[in-house]
């Protein structure tokens, strides 16, 4: 692809002298050949350069080169390659772990002596099986977990809709025994699968009316009656996500020993433990000491339109994305709400509003 | 947008067609033509010692099999006529034929090894020379397989008086041979790959030398060559040992002695890094460490060996003029290559280059000026002498005329230099004009001075054209690449924000500075960091001498005497290793013997990056002159 | 597909785990520990050593290895002397050897060296060989490992357990700076056919550890293999993830003229793996092993080259798959000497990460180092 012509025209936007230039092409030739370009909601003809051509200039001259450094230097963007990696990472890393604590628990051995003997093994390989893969959105990508472990977990163990019915279960449940030759058998493991966790308040949260909300409370409400006849007593729910904040890594700590204490045994999971394949370090969230200029522009480029019920949850505006996350994180398939709405916001400026241009146009979903 | 600039030399020059295409046949003839002659090249050893950059693995590669090949094949075009004359008179080829199966062996990993086995020195060689003979032989049947000659149609001509060691290498037949190669090669690899040397007694016999091919092999016979028409084709072996200077000292002694004997039929040549380390330096490595050193009686040196320095063939003034023909063509080629460049025809280097030269600012000239009257005042000169100087100065260069910045700057220079002719006369006769000792003439010495006062003073462009780039490059291809590219790219920029393609003197001059610079700064090899030192501290003492007012000397190079520098590695050992590695990397270049003023100089010449970064000439010859002491004391110094 | 691999499953431990993993573990009855650990100038040479409980620390046979370079800078050399001193105290029994990395005409001897000091060594009585890695150069320590699996592995009769441990600390790293001698070679027992006539033909393919500051000696590297074979295909290894998330990003950036031009990465190749867990990278070197043998069985065969130059978790995954397929080839650059710029290196903000591997022994068998198989 000829990328010569929009670097000229971006060289323009930006006013840059010819030094400048050489080095700025250069970089973005690497990065969106190596990375950018593989944004998912890039269009032919339109990808990363035309469409930072097209974000900077909503800016005034003057304030281009701040918008760019940011670019160049402060975002975070996670390509597919690299989400796959981190599927790729969940079983061998998370899940052996988990499977081989439960192991030694239930034999009494330690777990390092897992491996040593023909009946803790034998153990971990039904272990593996009786375990449930439930993705809580399609950012799970239990396809690529699927092909992954290929021979590992078969296609009876994952479940793609995170609303489980009866027929479906029961479908499962008779696989299960099957392969394990155990008319009685039931799961002893279900893990729910997410891509990303920002503020945590999707997974689990408390509403203004003191009623618990969000995807973990739902999988409680919905399947609380079938738990007995499909899983084991002692059953383990683990919910892994692949990547996360270290305010929702905290919040969702704090929000899942609240919830268990205040309605007691019997109405919550017994045991819920959360891992994640990647977490981002806690000094990821713009702040005003390391990106007052740009934080700036956030404030003078916003356009309230794209405030919603869902925005308003967590904050009182969106400026810095859902939940005041501040987040500079862009992901292959979608830019997150909790990133900074600069990023993604894109809005017709309607009522005298500035009409904001995305760099990463995001595309709602909320499930 | 691909710039292939930023692909290293060595990794373009890949396929033989290429790679051919930048060697030039004049060193070849210069250096190969008379050992040629007198029967020498092919018929005893042949040590060939060059410093980095001159050729030495180039020349290896154009007498392997495969290049001989290239080069017949592609007879009818000029490109290689002379090439591949060159070579016919070197006697690798004959009436279209080649006569020589040349294989390479990089010495770099895998031979040192065998030093630190626990066993005698003479097993210890006896082992590496059945390596060596291994691969040697495998190497002329790789080279036989790319030509599409098969095994059955090699048989061996064994030497007259062979005896039983035809049988230890398998016999005649090509494929037996070949098998008994890989035999001895696996075995003796797996002693070296081995965490702990076997002991002695464990070792198989057939790695110990009794396996001794080149003792055997007098030439390789290819029964029916489609290479001559189905006839059979009778080729010298030749072994090249590249490199050879990463065997241990005691290893290359032996290694040269057992291949210095004359009944050896095959050609052998071992080509090593020049060193610092003079023979008896690194021989007193091989003291220190043992004191049962076999000696080798009988061989004499001089008899047995021929010696060939690669550094200097020819003029230098003709080398260079030699890479700046090579390296403007190799800018063509890549230029074609790069995909905006290359698309809209802008392929010739030297026409992407501005040559025309940039003045100061009118404010800056004004200035100079006025510096220049007060000198002439301060200098006591008349009015007439100094238009009569001016008037020298007109008369260099006539055609081309100057800028009023030079005049200026010449004029200063010639200034003092009729001071200091005058000095003596003034104070005899009180005259108040009088007539310098000799006459004053504005040249090129004068100008380069005087462009280099301005660079100094004003940073007025000094580095630009296609010449200066090139000889920015030491004559290193790599090197040439290396700045070439940053300047392309800003073409290719330039013409991506739709301006002329052409760069200008001052950004050209800018970028190669700034260019040589991040070079200096980015070596990363041994004694680096010392190494930066030794050339900042002689490039210093270079620009100090550079901006006399009288412009006597603009040197870029650091001499001593030859005598001197030989003794330096016993005299000072951390010098020596930073020199060594100084000319490793193309940070210096070593002029040996260089003659001048009835002495033998050993000229340490700064390279191309480092007259850039720090405003020398990039002209040769010019160097202060100095000891090894006072090099020694560079590196104590503290970079200011 | 079922795999067969020889630490898949793998008895390993990263962070306040393998802290835990080795307290537990130290404190059991009956453990007779050898410990093989770098007395040098890096922080993490003393790391371990608080986790043997003191009674343990009277016992145990601990060999220091001091690594000689020529002209050591002396603010190292009294960090190490420091380093040793403190290791002294807390085991008494420990014995400290020298070992020259460079001969005197430069030629790198300090592998083999390694592997003659430990051949002397006895296991009689030993439950476990801990090797420590944190302070040893991989040139030293690869060879060491590799002595020791064979030796465990061809014993009869009750066997010790062999683990290794490196201390994880990319500040740190980034606070060693090393200076490249000017020798590409193979690490001493690594050699995996490198340059046998044999392999001529062998499609290589290189997965050079991409870390900062190692452009010079990647590309030195890289530059001998194409000598050797001009199709070399590069794979490059980013960390991901990595406690710095712009990190691969930066990396990309810091080595845009190899991957785009001099080694002609296409953006499918690049190879992430996660910076903290060596089993993640030996896992994918091995699938990409099994699917290029698979190609290039008949064609000349395939070859993998390893280069890990970066963090110590990773190139112990390198390490790892480098023992189990005896034909992998890992190429260095040996260090001729270090600069540590001690204010970053005192002044490290994030607490060191352990790694632990266990390599062999009972945990994968019957207690006398047959292992068991996997189902």
């Amino acid at each position: 692809m000829n990328q010569d012509f929009i670097l000229g025209r971006l060289a323009e936007i930006m006013a840059w002298e010819t030094d400048q230039a050489r080095r700025e092409f250069a970089w973005l030739r690497l990065m969106s050949q190596m990375k950018y370009d593989g944004y998912q909601d890039f269009l032919a003809g339109a990808r990363f350069v035309e469409s930072l051509a097209d974000w900077l200039q909503q800016f005034h001259q003057d304030e281009r080169a701040i918008a760019y450094t940011f670019v160049r230097s402060s975002l975070v963007y996670i390509s597919t390659a690299e989400m796959n990696h981190l599927v790729e990472l969940f079983y061998p890393e998370t899940v052996v772990w988990h499977l081989q604590q439960d192991v030694a628990r239930r034999l009494d051995i330690r777990t390092w002596n897992v491996w040593a003997s023909n009946q803790s093994r034998t153990l971990f390989n039904r272990l593996r099986r009786q375990s449930l893969f439930i993705e809580l959105s399609d950012g799970a990508r239990i396809d690529v977990f699927r092909r992954a472990n290929a021979g590992l977990i078969s296609n009876e163990q994952t479940v793609t809709a995170p609303r489980l019915n009866d027929e479906k279960l029961d479908e499962l449940l008779e696989d299960l025994r099957k392969d394990l030759d155990d008319p009685k058998a039931r799961f002893a493991f279900v893990f729910l699968i997410d891509d990303f966790v920002g503020s945590g308040t999707t997974l689990l949260r408390k509403k203004e009316d003191g009623m618990w909300t969000g995807k973990l409370f739902r999988f409680w409400e919905d399947n609380e009656d079938r738990f007995k006849k499909y899983f084991e007593d002692d059953w383990s729910l683990c919910v892994h996500h692949y990547l996360a904040t270290q305010r929702a890594k905290q919040t969702t700590a704090e929000r899942s020993h609240q919830i268990a204490s205040e309605r007691g045994n019997g109405k919550w999971f017994s045991a819920v433990q959360f891992s994640y394949g990647a977490e981002l370090p806690d000094d990821l969230p713009l702040s005003k000491d390391t990106h007052a200029d740009f934080l700036a522009l956030t404030d003078r480029y916003y356009d309230p339109s794209i405030e919603n019920k869902h925005t308003k949850v967590a904050g009182t505006d969106a400026k810095l994305g859902f939940g005041q996350c501040a987040l500079p994180l862009v992901l292959e398939h979608n830019t997150p709400n909790n990133s900074v709405a600069l990023l993604w916001a894109d809005t017709p400026g309607d009522n005298n509003q500035h009409a904001m241009r995305p760099l990463f146009r995001r595309r709602q979903r909320h499930s | 947008m691909e710039n292939p600039f930023y692909r290293r030399a060595t990794e373009q020059l890949r396929d033989d067609e290429a790679f051919l295409s930048i060697v030039s046949p004049q060193p070849l003839t210069y250096l190969l033509k008379r050992p040629a002659e007198q029967g020498t090249l092919f018929d005893r050893i042949v040590l060939f010692r060059g410093a980095p950059g001159t050729g030495k693995t180039t020349l290896a590669r154009l007498f392997e099999f495969s290049a001989l090949r290239a080069v017949l094949r592609s007879t009818g075009s000029t490109d290689y006529e002379a090439v591949a004359g060159a070579l016919e008179e070197c006697g690798a080829i004959k009436d279209g034929l080649p006569m020589i199966l040349g294989c390479r062996l990089p010495m770099e990993t895998d031979y040192r090894d065998f030093w630190e086995f626990p066993y005698s020195e003479s097993l210890k060689s006896g082992m590496l020379f059945s390596f060596i003979q291994a691969r040697a032989v495998l190497a002329w049947f790789r080279h036989l397989h790319v030509a599409g000659v098969s095994d059955s149609t090699v048989t061996i001509v064994p030497r007259a008086d062979s005896g039983s060691g035809l049988e230890t290498i398998g016999g005649t037949s090509g494929t037996a041979m070949l098998e008994r190669a890989r035999e001895v090669e696996r075995a003796v690899y797996e002693i070296v790959g081995a965490l702990v040397a076997p002991n002695e007694a464990d070792i198989p016999s057939s790695v110990t030398g009794t396996y001794r091919p080149f003792d055997v092999i007098e030439r390789i016979e290819i029964t029916t060559s489609s290479l001559n028409q189905g006839k059979p084709l009778r080729l010298l072996p030749l072994v090249m040992l590249d490199d050879a200077h990463w065997l241990h000292p005691s290893q290359f002694e032996a290694m040269r002695h057992w291949l210095a004997r004359r009944e050896l039929r095959i050609a052998r040549w071992v080509l090593t890094r020049f060193d610092i380390l003079q023979p008896s330096e690194a021989l007193s490595i091989v003291a220190d460490d043992r004191t049962d050193r076999p000696s080798y009686p009988g061989l004499s040196a001089s008899r047995d060996e021929e010696t060939i320095l690669l550094q200097g063939w020819g003029q230098r003034k003709d080398q260079r003029n030699t890479f700046r023909r090579m390296a403007r063509d190799m800018a063509h080629r890549y230029l074609e290559k790069h995909s905006l460049l290359g698309t809209r025809r802008l392929v010739d280097i030297g026409s992407l280059l501005s040559e025309e030269a940039e003045q100061i600012s009118n404010s800056r000239l004004v200035e100079l000026a006025k510096h220049v009257a007060s000198m002439q005042s301060r200098l006591k000169v008349t009015d007439a002498r100094r238009a009569e100087l001016e008037a020298t100065i007109n008369e260099f260069r006539k055609a081309a005329a100057l800028t009023e910045d030079i005049r200026l700057a010449m004029l200063a220079i010639l200034l003092h230099r009729y001071v200091i002719r005058t000095k003596s006369q003034a104070t005899l006769f009180g005259d108040e004009d009088p007539e310098p000792s000799r006459p004053l003439v504005a040249n090129q010495g004068v100008y380069e001075a005087a462009r280099l006062h301005l660079l100094h003073r004003f940073e007025r462009p000094f580095y630009f054209g296609a010449d200066d780039l090139c000889d920015a490059s030491s004559e290193n291809a790599e090197l040439f690449l290396q700045l070439s590219a940053i300047l392309v790219d800003t073409i290719a920029t330039q013409v991506i924000r739709s301006k002329p393609p052409v760069l200008d003197a001052g950004t050209q001059h800018r970028l190669l500075r700034e260019r040589g610079r991040r070079i200096v700064e980015a070596w990363n090899f041994p004694y680096a960091d010392k190494v930066r030192k030794l050339v900042t501290g002689i490039a210093r003492k270079c620009v100090e001498t550079t901006l006399q007012p009288n412009g006597w000397l603009t040197p870029n190079g650091y001499g001593v005497l030859q005598s001197d520098f030989e003794s330096l590695a016993g005299s000072n050992s951390e010098l020596a290793s930073v020199v060594q590695f100084a000319v490793a990397y193309n940070a210096v270049l070593v002029v040996p013997q260089y003659e001048c003023k009835n002495k033998e100089w050993c000229l340490l010449e700064l390279g191309g990056p480092v007259c850039l970064a720090e405003g020398l000439t990039l002209k040769r010859g010019g160097f202060l002159e100095g000891t090894t002491a006072e090099l020694g004391k560079m590196l104590e110094e503290s970079n200011g | 597909m079922m795999r067969n691999r020889k630490w898949e499953p793998c008895v390993y431990h990263r962070g306040s785990h393998a802290d835990a993993f080795l307290r537990d573990y130290l404190a059991q009855v009956g453990r007779s520990v050898l410990l093989i650990a770098g007395a040098g100038f890096d922080p993490r040479s003393v790391r371990i050593a608080p986790l043997f409980p003191e009674s343990l620390q009277q016992a145990t046979r601990a060999i220091l290895i001091r690594e000689e370079r020529p002209n050591p800078v002396a603010e190292l050399v009294a960090r190490a002397v420091h380093h040793r001193d403190q290791l002294m105290a807390k085991f008494p029994l420990a014995r400290e050897h020298a070992i020259q990395i460079f001969a005197r005409d430069n030629a790198i001897i300090g592998g083999r060296e390694a592997a003659k000091l430990m051949t002397g060594q006895s296991l009689d009585g030993i439950t476990d060989v801990f090797v420590d890695m944190s302070a040893l150069s991989i040139g030293v320590a690869f060879p060491i490992i590799k002595h020791f699996i064979d030796v465990l592995s061809t014993m009869s009769g009750p066997v010790a357990n062999l683990h290794v441990i490196a201390c994880h600390n990319p500040q740190i790293d980034d606070a060693v700076s090393s200076n490249p001698s000017d020798t590409v070679a193979p690490i001493h027992g690594f050699r995996g056919g490198w340059g046998l006539d044999e392999k001529s033909r062998a499609a290589i393919l290189w997965m050079p550890q991409l870390g900062r500051g190692k452009r010079p000696v990647l590309s030195r590297i890289f530059q001998m293999l194409r000598n050797v074979q001009e199709d070399t295909v590069v794979c490059p290894i980013l960390p991901f993830p990595s406690s710095q998330p712009r990190l691969p990003d930066e990396l990309i950036e810091e080595f845009a003229e190899e991957l785009q031009l001099a080694w002609s990465v296409d953006v499918r190749d690049l190879i992430y793996a996660d910076e903290k867990s060596p089993l993640d990278l030996y896992r994918t070197i091995l699938r990409i092993d099994d699917a290029r043998r698979r190609v290039f069985a008949s064609v000349g065969g395939s070859q993998i080259i390893l280069s890990p130059l970066g963090s110590k978790a990773l190139s112990l995954g390198a390490l790892m798959a480098a023992l189990e397929r005896d034909d992998f080839t890992i190429l260095h650059v040996e260090a001729i000497g270090y600069t540590l710029d001690a204010s970053r290196a005192d002044s490290v903000a994030v607490p060191d990460e352990l790694v632990h591997i266990w390599l062999h022994g009972d945990a994968y068998g019957d207690g006398h180092g047959k292992e068991a198989t996997q189902k």
